[in-house]
């Protein structure tokens, strides 16, 4: 298509979109909705450039960038490569597609990013650093900084990696991409099932005083269902999103005199 | 020794720059270790502060900030506990200075909350600007949050340089008495916000379709204690048998039915 030739990225768009990535991801991260507006942030000139002639497609590409997202800052950078490929090959066609790999894959790629970038090289390089340091030795720290200065060059390198090949997945494969959607929004779900025990943090006071009587609400509603707590708040958030004039703003506001409430009355802790 | 105004500043804008640079490149301002180096360099005391910040490192090795946890602060609280060694004139000595690091670090952990409280309207913003289809100025906005997490850090660190220790004592004392309903119900709803992102993001999957998909998620999690990295893969493995189920013949199975036929065929004649 000649469209599609007049519309391609240069490696440096990429590499703009990678340092954006790290200059803004976690710029503006709230409670509410994590790292999506970040996501929107740094692919937000990038989409400008897929959707130069197409505003009704930049309006719905931007409000799939939007969408709650959560994950390494480190990996994350090939989901952010691999997602723009796909757009720039097949424009919003592929949005349900994008919506659903960056759900599905945020966990597992926020899974290895953690243990790798946030985990095992801040304890090797850190213990280095910090035992040199407290013989009054500044070399380890320096080191620090240079190791640092070559994880920031494999972050360029990985949303490279994660472009090619999420252009490979929707030229190879466009005659079954629905099936692909489709299955990328199953994983997507799964994931986000799995997320609401993991990420929403709510604990029922488990000493509370009934007269002289002391009750441990938290293993009650445990013996019911582990993970009932955070399933009632995601029910009740669900079905609240969906009531008339009810946006998610107002969801937070909500949500916060709710946790105040339920921290005075002493049934969260 | 007392610290100069400039000095102040300094100090509180390295505070500024360690929490940016964890949110941003991460080239190592946001480690105690080489935040020690450099508020030692300020204030004239490197050895102090390398042994303030490598002790003050190793407490957090390893240790990051997954989920949107808050943790407690010993970046802040290495600044404070250099200029406070330095402006003792040696009647505090480094061990000290690294005990009382500690309490700072978890109060000024209250900062980094109320950051990302605010952030939170940051979002509200942002959304209310895309809706218009205002995009560039959502993209402004979302730079406000360099505003919110340096304040976070340059705000507490000016006002404790500023007015000294005792004030730092009051301020801990008059916040776990008089306050702590109020930071308690904040941390508790903290907890429980995410249940927003998560709604949202559930309204652009098809729950209605396959909402047994997310339940499976859930269980995993909450009865077998499987880990996202897990669940992912688990999902996986049920996105392929879907896709395989939806296309009728996949690609690997036609090549090898192609190769049969042909045996066949030999066989026929």
């Amino acid at each position: 298509m000649m469209n599609t030739t007049n519309n391609k990225l240069s490696e440096q768009d990429i590499r703009k979109l990678s340092i954006r990535w790290m200059a803004l991801s976690q710029v503006s991260w709230s409670y509410n909705k994590m790292m999506a507006p970040g996501y929107f942030a740094a692919t937000y000139p990038t989409l400008k450039k897929i959707y130069k002639d197409d505003p009704e497609g930049l309006r719905e590409s931007i409000n799939t960038s939007l969408i709650f997202f959560n994950s390494n800052p480190h990996t994350s950078h090939a989901i952010l490569g691999m997602t723009i490929g796909m757009e720039e090959v097949k424009k919003q066609e592929v949005l349900e597609t994008v919506a659903g790999l960056k759900t599905g894959l945020m966990g597992p790629f926020a899974g290895i990013g953690d243990s790798v970038f946030g985990v095992i090289i801040p304890t090797i390089m850190g213990s280095i650093a910090a035992y040199m340091a407290i013989d009054g030795n500044a070399l380890g720290a320096i080191l620090w900084i240079i190791a640092n200065i070559i994880v920031i060059g494999v972050r360029m390198k990985l949303t490279l990696i994660g472009y090619n090949l999420g252009e490979k997945i929707v030229t190879m494969y466009s005659d079954i991409l629905s099936k692909f959607t489709n299955s990328a929004m199953i994983l997507g779900l799964i994931v986000v099932g799995g997320l609401i025990p993991t990420i929403v943090r709510a604990n029922l006071n488990s000493e509370i005083m009934i007269g002289e009587l002391p009750i441990d609400l938290q293993a009650m509603a445990d013996s019911i269902m582990p993970g009932l707590i955070p399933v009632i708040f995601i029910v009740f958030g669900y079905k609240m999103l969906g009531m008339k004039n009810m946006t998610s703003t107002k969801l937070i506001f909500i949500i916060i005199i709710l946790g105040i409430v339920l921290g005075l009355t002493n049934i969260l802790v | 020794m007392e610290l100069s105004i400039i000095q102040i500043l300094l100090l509180s804008l390295l505070g500024a720059c360690a929490i940016l640079d964890s949110l941003m490149f991460q080239v190592g301002f946001s480690r105690c270790v080489v935040i020690g180096l450099i508020a030692g360099l300020i204030v004239g005391d490197v050895t102090s502060g390398l042994y303030i910040g490598g002790t003050l490192g190793l407490l957090i090795l390893g240790v990051g900030t997954y989920g949107g946890a808050s943790m407690p602060d010993y970046q802040s609280g290495t600044i404070i506990a250099v200029a406070l060694v330095a402006t003792s004139g040696g009647s505090l000595d480094v061990q000290t200075a690294v005990a009382l690091a500690v309490p700072v670090g978890l109060l000024l952990l209250n900062f980094d909350i109320l950051a990302r409280y605010c952030n939170s309207y940051i979002v509200i913003l942002i959304e209310k600007a895309v809706a218009l289809e205002k995009y560039d100025l959502a993209y402004k906005y979302n730079l406000l949050g360099f505003l919110t997490w340096g304040g976070s850090r340059f705000i507490p660190i000016f006002l404790a340089l500023l007015l000294g220790n005792a004030f730092i004592e009051d301020a801990l004392d008059f916040l776990t008495t008089n306050a702590s309903w109020l930071l308690d119900g904040l941390a508790i709803a903290g907890g429980i916000l995410p249940v927003v992102g998560i709604c949202v993001l559930l309204k652009y999957l098809p729950v209605k379709q396959y909402y047994y998909f997310a339940i499976l998620g859930f269980l995993l999690v909450a009865y077998l204690n499987v880990p996202i990295m897990g669940v992912a893969l688990f999902g996986l493995v049920i996105a392929v048998i879907t896709f395989n189920a939806n296309t009728n013949q996949p690609a690997s199975v036609i090549g090898v039915d192609v190769i049969e036929e042909g045996d066949y065929d030999e066989y026929d004649e």
